[in-house]
């Protein structure tokens, strides 16, 4: 698994490396069962600090993609699909242009449930 | 005059065939201090024989009483049997390699990769100026190099069983006959370790210097992932062999049995296998700002890191475990050595020494490539360009995180 942070970019630098492990289940390079490196491992190897990096785990985690358990660190789920690591990703994208274009988080979700209620953009 | 010819003929005859079969030589200095072992032992019985006992007493006590006992003939047979095997087995173990080191180093050579980025067309003329550091100086015949290590240990067992068998011969003849009263005190077992040592140096000069790895001056064309100056990258994987596991828990399970029925000093044999087969049956393999490193699975420690500056280029390939490496765990080899899990994907590191150091491991060309791009970071960074500074800063950024983290 390749994780790429830039410490000059203006995203935080847990989001970065969230984004980066759920590219690697998105491309299928990690897999469900499959054990990420320690916190403090991945903080080494990046020169970050370890809160960082579970900052970016624990990311993962609320997005369902990977379980935290003490002792046996951070393991990607069975759920964790590379099709569901995908959707999170175009999630973000989606989120990340609504802020762009000034939207308020009600908006968004008011957005997104209108798309919900029916098709956006087919009319 | 005729002898004369005979004898040129003869050297000139086994020149070419060290240069068609470089294994040989080392194979027999390899296995030779077995059979020498084995003469020493039957002579010392030779001698001895009218004074031993019937029955033998052949293990010993920590204070040094005798525990265990068998037949003089059984244990003659035991001690000769033990050591012609074991010369069977280094004599292959120096051999094996042979094979395919031989192999790879014609392949290398053919290959003919240029160097540091250096256009083919110049390379040749350019690397061959730069001496010997990158020229191809291995001869294909000369590939066989070292199994110096591998030597040294064999002629270190011989010594040392050789001495405990004819140790445990002479106390049995003075105890004279009493089977009981033969006592080998502890510092026959240093005696033994000393006698087992002064054979390893011997093995060690007998085999001669190590010939590195033709030496291909690859470089420049090996793979390079796209990083942004300001950016930092990380690779990691993890590696397992389901067969080391399940060598290493069949082993644990042999040592836990038996110790409670055999005494725990029988069982520690396979205990302590089991526990260096299980640490080598998982890894965790990272590529970095730091170099490559190499631990278990869970732990920081014990760790192997292979430092940027020692790294000359990095590239993926496909390895024979068998065939390249006479098998599975840490493996070394004459000029290269690395973990060896499995056949199959390799990272291989060319180190700035010339020799090679591989780990069997999925994804490795992605670790190549990264690896590849760090060490031209590294390289470029102590001349003093924006790459250098910048890979400091992440440090401090880093432990500045940590306030704001821990409130």
């Amino acid at each position: 698994m390749l994780v790429r942070i830039d410490p000059a970019s203006a995203v935080p630098l847990g989001d970065q490396i969230a984004a980066s492990v759920r590219g690697a289940i998105a491309d299928g390079s990690v897999r469900a069962g499959e054990r990420l490196p320690a916190a403090r491992t991945l903080a080494g190897s990046l020169g970050v600090n370890v809160h960082t990096v579970l900052r970016g785990y624990q990311r993962l985690k609320d997005e369902g993609l990977i379980e935290l358990r003490r002792g046996r660190g951070a393991v990607v789920t069975g759920a964790a699909s590379p099709a569901l690591a995908r959707l999170t990703d175009t999630t973000a994208g989606l989120i990340a242009q609504a802020r762009a274009l000034g939207l308020s988080d009600d908006e968004i979700v008011t957005l997104v449930r209108t798309g919900l209620n029916g098709p956006l953009g087919a009319g | 005059m005729a002898g004369h010819w005979g004898i040129t003929a003869g050297q000139r005859g086994g020149e070419a065939d060290a240069s068609e079969r470089p294994g040989v030589r080392r194979v027999i200095v390899a296995a030779a201090p077995f059979p020498v072992a084995v003469a020493v032992v039957a002579t010392a019985y030779a001698r001895l024989a009218e004074r031993l006992p019937e029955t033998l007493a052949t293990h010993f006590r920590a204070d040094g009483h005798a525990d265990g006992f068998s037949s003089a003939g059984g244990f003659l047979a035991a001690g000769i049997g033990t050591l012609l095997v074991l010369g069977a087995l280094f004599g292959l173990v120096v051999l094996l390699p042979a094979a395919g080191r031989r192999t790879g180093a014609v392949r290398r050579t053919r290959e003919g990769r240029r160097t540091d980025g250096v256009p083919r067309v110049d390379a040749r003329p350019a690397f061959a100026a730069k001496g010997p550091a990158s020229a191809a100086k291995a001869r294909p015949g000369s590939a066989l190099g070292a199994a110096r290590a591998v030597i040294t240990v064999g002629y270190g067992v011989a010594g040392l069983v050789a001495y405990a068998f004819v140790a445990t011969l002479y106390v049995n003849a003075a105890a004279g006959g009493g089977r009981a009263a033969a006592a080998l005190p502890l510092s026959q077992l240093a005696a033994a370790f000393g006698t087992g040592v002064v054979a390893a140096a011997l093995g060690w000069l007998l085999a001669g210097k190590d010939t590195p790895l033709p030496d291909d001056g690859s470089g420049g064309d090996a793979p390079r992932l796209a990083l942004a100056d300001s950016e930092v990258a990380g690779w990691s994987r993890t590696i397992s062999s389901p067969v080391l596991y399940a060598l290493g828990l069949v082993l644990l399970a042999a040592g836990l049995v038996t110790g409670p029925v055999a005494g725990w000093s029988a069982a520690s044999g396979p205990i302590v296998g089991a526990l260096l087969v299980l640490a080598l049956a998982g890894l965790r393999v990272a590529a970095d700002r730091r170099g490559l490193t190499v631990t278990p699975p869970l732990l920081p420690y014990p760790r192997m890191r292979i430092p940027l500056e020692r790294i000359r280029e990095a590239d993926s390939r496909e390895i024979a475990a068998l065939r390249e490496f006479g098998g599975w765990g840490y493996r070394m080899r004459p000029g290269r050595s690395g973990f060896v899990l499995r056949s199959g994907e390799a990272l291989s590191l060319r180190l700035v020494s010339g020799k090679e150091f591989v780990v069997t491991v999925g994804d490795a060309a992605t670790a190549a490539a990264l690896l590849n791009t760090l060490v031209d970071r590294a390289d470029a960074g102590p001349k003093g360009t924006d790459t250098g500074p910048k890979g400091t800063d992440i440090g401090p950024k880093g432990t500045d995180a940590e306030p704001e983290g821990t409130a």
